[in-house]
């Protein structure tokens, strides 16, 4: 399986050689690269995580890896809720710790998918229809090692929401789960749990805890169970706390000892 | 009149020998578990599957009507079922007499018997319930499109009270003794399952050849002396700690294994072995390597203390897609001194270090704590250097200063496939620096271990 998973990334990701070797990745002329957006799922039901796909066509013959920057500083996001209120992704500001950045591979020859979690910026509790301006920077920068420019950078999209349906949400989380447990593209199973992580309904608390086993979000499902706060998140947190991994013990102690700070405050 | 009343008595009840009533089926299961300890556990159930025909409800809307139960009396489990006559009135369930089960033998629970209680009515709710009406089978026109019961015919059974004519309209108690036999058959089914030991998980479910692993297994049933065995060879396994649902230990694959999965089977003490999961011995794994520093930067240049620090890295292999699966962070330990007003845990508030200022305190003194973001170092590291970012958020300082200073200690890591955190470059120390500069003002500074470069911040309020 693993090998066939590398014959795939080898084959279809890289374009052939396209990233052998860190000399190589280079690619001397500008690369001309078709964006398209879509939502991931519409209609979703209130507390599914909006997920925004992006597919990137590149049929020249260099393959390139496109860079949204810190915390996708190239996208720019406007979203009008269904009561016309108008909302801008925030302009990323560069915050103590590892950067956080999503890249993408633009294969050659070859239409290559990705996907952000639009719920990191935007809240989508209204029922309604969403009108979601994309907008993507279409060149390369400097400092990037490719040359590229992107067409289609711009989409109008709408994503409906409809009421909460409990059965709904609980397939959502699932779905979420198993892409986090696939431990073959950390790029994939990390927008998965970002959008797992940033679920507020007590639904999700059973898939963020499985999803806890995962050490490489550990901290992240961690987070998202003492923010949710409800009797089973907590007994969640508690089950964690006894885990026998110790950096997760120690992240579930410290989470527990903030909510009893809190609810004491 | 009576007479005509007797041959349609006589009628019903012949055609009642006859009627259909519908079979349902009891099965009981008991599923003994062996627990890993060598004890048993064992956990009867049983389910209820079948018609009633039509007679007890509406077959459309009979589902949860029925319910089938099981006891412990004395030594002897039990079990039964019980019909809800569906007649509106939640509290006219049955219950019919249970039987002594046995794992591995069969019994028949056919019932002949009578159902006895008492049902009422309240008006003509009939009409309109399913149910009703499925119990009712005789009802007649009166004339003008006008249905009335015959409350004395239930299925076709003769029920000895009241009489047609006195108890109508609503309401009145009907009895529905006198049925003449219910004909219920059903069939036991023991069965008799062994529920052993079980792995669920096993993480990770790789290792490079030639390598220690160290690997976590989960399921269910391992007791506390389990062993781990392997369907190939060049693979032993050593346990550190087991319980009934984890057990944690390394694999030591040699460095002659046979490449390729193999069946890991965990057999506890009371010799169950697991279903097989797999393990594969890969080849040398790719991982990120040569991560270096690639220069240093003052992103707050005088306005903020804030430095940045980039890094990149290789894949071992030599292409950096072979570590698409592998993720990078970092992870801080703080200091154990000078944290007399920060008492652990106390990673969620603002740590003052006396007399000041006051620093932000990340994490439980002493201890380590990942930074929460982890990025993807395959794809990353092939578009951009990947930053990290040293950076004070707390500006507000408390008069008087003093010249004190605060270092935290920091390791890069990666993680592939699930695998755990290894560290791919450090310690290196972090340091926040409160003291006077040249020109005697009072000035933070952040600074690393790795790098000459610095980020200093003149406090305004001197």
């Amino acid at each position: 399986m693993r090998s066939i998973l590398n014959h795939l990334l080898t084959t279809c990701l890289l374009g052939g050689s396209l990233l052998v070797g860190s000399s190589a990745v280079h690619a001397d002329s500008m690369v001309a690269v078709t964006a398209k957006f879509s939502m991931e799922k519409t209609p979703v039901t209130q507390g599914e995580p909006a997920i925004l796909q992006i597919t990137f066509d590149n049929r020249s013959g260099h393959g390139v890896v496109i860079n949204l920057g810190y915390e996708d500083e190239k996208l720019d996001i406007t979203v009008v809720d269904p009561d016309g209120q108008v909302s801008h992704k925030p302009t990323p500001t560069l915050r103590e710790g590892w950067g956080p950045v999503d890249a993408f591979v633009a294969a050659a020859g070859e239409t290559s998918p990705g996907s952000v979690s639009l719920s990191d910026w935007f809240v989508f509790k209204k029922v309604g229809t969403y009108r979601i301006d994309v907008s993507l920077s279409p060149i390369s920068s400097p400092k990037e090692p490719f040359t590229y420019r992107i067409s289609g950078n711009h989409a109008a999209l709408t994503l409906t929401v409809l009421p909460r349906d409990e059965g709904s949400l609980d397939s959502a989380c699932a779905d979420l789960l198993s892409r986090v447990e696939d431990l073959h593209s950390s790029a994939s199973a990390l927008t998965a749990a970002k959008a797992l992580s940033s679920i507020k309904d007590p639904v999700a608390v059973p898939y963020i805890a499985t999803a806890i086993k995962r050490r490489e979000f550990a901290s992240m499902m961690i987070t998202a169970l003492s923010r949710l706060k409800t009797d089973q998140a907590v007994a969640a947190l508690v089950e964690a706390s006894k885990s026998e991994d110790p950096e997760t013990k120690m992240l579930a102690r410290s989470a527990l000892a903030g909510i009893a700070d809190s609810d004491k405050r | 009149m009576r007479a005509l009343w007797i041959v349609l008595v006589l009628f019903l009840l012949s055609a009642a020998a006859l009627a259909q009533f519908g079979t349902w089926n009891l099965y009981y299961t008991e599923i003994e578990r062996l627990n890993g300890d060598g004890s048993t556990t064992v956990t009867p159930t049983v389910s209820l599957t079948g018609n009633d025909g039509g007679n007890f409800c509406d077959p459309q809307s009979c589902n949860g009507l029925e319910q089938a139960f099981v006891m412990l009396n004395g030594n002897a489990w039990q079990a039964g079922y019980t019909v809800n006559a569906g007649l509106g009135n939640p509290s006219e369930v049955y219950t019919f007499p249970a039987v002594t089960m046995a794992p591995g033998a069969s019994a028949d629970l056919s019932y002949a018997g009578k159902v006895e209680g008492t049902i009422q009515l309240n008006g003509n709710e009939y009409w309109t319930s399913p149910n009703m009406i499925a119990f009712y089978q005789t009802a007649f026109e009166e004339g003008n499109g006008v249905y009335a019961p015959s409350p004395c015919w239930i299925n076709g059974y003769l029920g000895n009270s009241p009489a047609c004519e006195d108890t109508w309209p609503a309401p009145w108690a009907l009895p529905i003794r006198g049925w003449a036999t219910y004909d219920l058959t059903s069939q036991q089914v023991a069965q008799t399952s062994t529920v052993q030991i079980t792995v669920s998980s096993i993480s990770p479910n790789w290792g490079n050849i030639g390598s220690n692993v160290n690997v976590t297994i989960s399921g269910s049933g391992f007791g506390t002396s389990a062993t781990v065995g392997f369907g190939g060879t060049g693979i032993t396994a050593s346990i550190n700690t087991a319980n009934d649902s984890t057990i944690t230990g390394t694999f030591n694959i040699a460095a002659n294994a046979p490449l390729g999965v193999q069946d890991v089977i965990v057999t506890n003490a009371a010799t169950n072995a697991s279903g097989a999961v797999s393990f594969e011995v890969t080849p040398v794994r790719a991982v990120p390597v040569n991560f270096h520093m690639t220069g240093a930067s003052d992103q707050g240049q005088g306005a903020d203390p804030f430095l940045e620090a980039d890094f990149a890295w290789q894949s071992s292999s030599g292409d950096y897609y072979d570590i698409g699966d592998c993720f990078v962070r970092e992870y801080v330990t703080f200091p154990n001194t000078n944290n007399a007003s920060c008492p652990a845990p106390n990673n969620t508030q603002n740590c003052f270090y006396p007399p000041s200022p006051p620093w932000v305190a990340k994490g439980a003194a002493g201890s380590g704590i990942p930074n929460p973001s982890v990025t993807s170092p395959g794809i990353n590291a092939a578009a951009e250097e990947q930053s990290d970012y040293d950076r004070l958020g707390n500006l507000n300082f408390v008069k008087p200063y003093s010249v004190n200073s605060w270092s935290g200690t920091q390791l890069y890591q990666y993680s592939c496939a699930g695998g755990a955190w290894t560290n791919i470059y450090g310690p290196v120390s972090i340091t926040y620096t409160m003291s006077k500069n040249a020109s005697g003002k009072w000035v933070v500074t952040v600074s690393r271990g790795d790098t000459s470069q610095t980020s200093p911040y003149t406090i305004p309020n001197q």
